[in-house]
């Protein structure tokens, strides 16, 4: 019998599922199985995942209860729940989980073992998949010219649909003058392309000699690659250590196997800065000589940044330290750890989360690493950008701050524009753009904190604020039901009218990767195994879809010269 | 022990238990989407609830209004999580070959197909009619024959039979009608 060619008879119909349902054991892969027994499988996962959902639902109800928060529901006894993992969860007493669950999130400096573990859990997803497309891969170096049998991703003419301005051709069909342009971008088996920003057509394929990472961008916002853009030379901070490849034809111009850091170069007057496991280094950039190296007493986590002569490196539940970029020397550490958001005045500023006695927002000088100053006590502050002597910040009481940043006094508290919680926001050259939970985009003047204008609704999405280009603020956003998908908005700068809004199809968030002489760039940027990332060019003039490109294993992020 | 907490004009327990027992399914299906693990989305889906009912106010809201702010808490802290996830630290490749090597489940191509045949197949199911979903799930989920179904609903176990294989004879085509490029209406 091949059940897969007869149709499901009301007589046999139990028979038939059994069947097929045995053939599963007798085929465990799916090459050789029938495409009803493949349907039957299907089938039972997708009701299976469905039951460990409402497990899930369930246990996070009983912990609210425990909380007080709902009223305590009797339950029928339920089925025993599948896994040693699942078990011991079930099994942890409920306020004992709760706290943790807490600690994880609140108190980084506190999270030990059990944050490194759940780090470890996290991050062995991502790079399984880092692994499984490297894993029997030959990493194998390229001159020039792209990798026959690299990926399977090609340039193709997208779809999306425009609206509030004419829908153009596409950009296939109408060249824009983007002149040699490239977007970069990688994929999680370290291959890096280079993409005509015009067309979207690959202009060659260049093999690293390890993994690409995804790395966030400067003060978290988006997400980037471990690499850094410079002259015309793409330095690429891999697995295995640091290349440089010539961005004209993707020809490898110097590399150093130096083992893999976490963070992207940084590349400054002429000096490349990496990070391997436990080391810094700086490279010259023409020819990657080894101008300085440093051990560290631990692991580090990603170069933070430049700024006045100081190297600064760190990253959450791990040291931070600073280095003089001059000659590696080690000006001081901080072993308290915390996420290091970026430096600006000759200081570092630091957060670790929490209220009570956690410290929010700190500016350390960078020379000695001596406090200079805390700010807020009680609330969450993040950051978001350095203008002059001021930094700007958000914070989780709903308000927004400017802050000298020579005594962390208060320049100005904003208006309360409401945001629930402030993810997006972004300091431009005029204005202080962030997000509310209506979906609007509201524009604070950053001289007092005023506001200025609030956009018209995203059909109360998600928005972000990306990027500033003469006069148009480019915002990506996600609309309300995911389903319906997700885009990019041009607003004026001005007043905050919409001048176009397009759409792609993704249920993921994305964000505007960079915008270059008449073509907008919207990449997906999700981490996840297999994930299928996308990067879509939109016309600046009007929002109608010029070219996109998508492939399975996309890091999210990309680079564009 | 029960901790009662404070809340400033807010979610009564029942109110609260009501909208949690609403919402919480889609929130969570949302979360556990965009995430790698269960866990996680589990942690995500407690803050999201537990931001609803420590917020002042969101009770006097209208019921649409109450989700659309959950959702967009929901993205927020999405968002939050990936932020700050790719900021911490990783770990070595070398450190997990062995547990890659051995689960061929976990191989990047494969979770990609299994998710793309995971949303295929579910777009497909919602086009079912109630009856047939309701039986597919109790054959799939719960593994009883049809014998047993027809006692569950209360019909003759033939009307079963036949909702069943007409479910699944229409299933396959809709989802084969799919795989190979075709649209479902």
């Amino acid at each position: 019998m091949r059940p897969d060619e007869e149709t499901f008879s009301p007589e046999t119909v139990d028979e038939q599922v059994e069947q097929l349902s045995r053939s599963l054991y007798a085929i465990p892969s799916r090459q050789g199985r029938t495409a009803d027994a493949q349907l039957v499988q299907n089938l039972r996962r997708m009701y299976e995942l469905e039951q460990e959902d409402a497990r899930s639902v369930a246990r996070v109800q009983r912990q609210l209860e425990q909380q007080g928060w709902l009223a305590p529901e009797r339950r029928r006894a339920s089925r025993p729940e599948r896994g040693r993992r699942q078990e011991r969860r079930r099994s942890e007493p409920l306020p004992e989980l709760q706290a943790a669950t807490y600690r994880e999130r609140a108190a980084p400096r506190q999270r030990g073992w059990t944050f490194r573990l759940a780090t470890i859990a996290a991050v062995l997803l991502v790079t399984t998949l880092i692994g499984g497309l490297v894993v029997g891969l030959v990493l194998v170096h390229t001159g020039k010219g792209s990798l026959p049998g690299q990926g399977t991703a090609t340039a193709v003419p997208s779809g999306p649909t425009a609206t509030g301005a004419p829908s153009g051709p596409t950009a296939t069909a109408t060249p824009i003058p983007l002149s040699q342009q490239s977007v970069y971008v990688a994929s999680e088996n370290g291959v890096i392309t280079a993409l005509n920003a015009s067309t979207g057509r690959v202009r060659w394929s260049y093999q690293s000699m390890g993994q690409i990472r995804a790395v966030p961008n400067h003060y978290g916002e988006g997400s980037g690659l471990s690499m850094a853009l410079s002259n015309g030379v793409l330095y690429i901070g891999s697995s295995a250590g640091v290349e440089a490849v010539n961005t004209r034809n993707g020809s490898m111009l110097w590399q150093d196997k130096i083992g893999g850091g976490q963070g992207a170069p940084i590349v400054r007057d002429g000096v490349v800065y990496v990070d391997a496991p436990t080391s810094l280094l700086a490279l010259r950039a023409n020819d990657g000589h080894v101008l300085w190296k440093q051990i560290t007493t631990s692991a580090i986590y990603g170069l933070a940044g430049v700024s006045e002569g100081v190297v600064y490196v760190g990253g959450d539940n791990s040291p931070n330290y600073a280095f003089d970029a001059n000659n590696g020397k080690l000006l001081w550490q901080n072993m308290d750890g915390g996420l290091l958001w970026g430096e600006a005045q000759g200081a570092a500023y630091y957060t670790t989360e929490g209220g009570g006695t956690e410290c929010c927002l700190r500016a350390i000088n960078g020379r000695d690493g001596t406090q200079r100053w805390t700010f807020d006590q009680k609330h969450e502050a993040v950051p978001y950008g350095f203008v002059g002597n001021i930094v700007y910040t958000s914070s989780s009481d709903n308000y927004f701050y400017a802050l000298n940043a020579t005594d962390g006094s208060i320049v100005w508290k904003s208006e309360d524009v409401h945001p629930v919680f402030t993810l997006w926001a972004k300091l431009f050259a005029s204005f202080f753009y962030t997000s509310t939970n209506q979906g609007t985009v509201v524009a604070l003047n950053p001289h007092d904190g005023s506001q200025q204008w609030m956009s018209p609704t995203f059909g109360n999405a998600s928005v972000s604020p990306d990027i500033e280009n003469q006069g148009t603020l480019y915002v990506s956003y996600q609309e309300n039901n995911e389903a319906d998908g997700a885009g990019v908005a041009a607003l004026d700068v001005g007043d905050g009218t919409m001048k176009w809004k397009a759409r792609i199809n993704t249920i993921y968030f994305p964000t505007v990767e960079g915008v270059i002489n008449g073509a907008v760039y919207l990449g997906t940027s999700i981490y996840g195994q297999g994930t299928v990332n996308t990067i879509s060019a939109f016309s600046t003039s009007n929002g109608s879809p010029l070219w996109q490109y998508s492939q399975a294993g996309l890091l999210p992020g990309s680079l564009i010269d | 022990m029960m901790q009662q907490r404070p809340r400033a004009a807010s979610f009564d327990q029942a109110s609260a238990t009501a909208l949690y027992q609403t919402y919480a399914p889609m929130i969570f299906g949302y979360l556990r989407r965009n995430t790698p693990s269960r866990e996680d989305a589990e942690d995500l889906t407690l803050e999201v609830f537990l931001a609803a009912f420590e917020r002042g106010g969101l009770a006097a809201l209208p019921e649409e209004e109450q989700v659309a702010w959950l959702r967009q808490v929901a993205r927020y802290k999405l968002t939050d999580y990936y932020r700050r996830r790719a900021r911490r630290s990783s770990a070595s490749l070398d450190d997990y070959a062995d547990e890659m090597e051995a689960d061929e489940a976990l191989a990047p191509e494969h979770v990609a197909v299994q998710h793309e045949e995971e949303r295929r197949l579910r777009a497909a199911v919602q086009q079912l009619s109630p009856a047939q979903q309701q039986v597919l799930r109790m054959r799939f989920s719960e593994g009883w024959r049809t014998a047993q179904i027809a006692e569950a609903v209360g019909k003759q176990e033939g009307a079963v039979r036949m909702v069943l294989s007409r479910a699944l004879n229409l299933l396959r085509r809709l989802y084969r009608d799919e795989q190979e490029g075709g649209t479902l209406r």
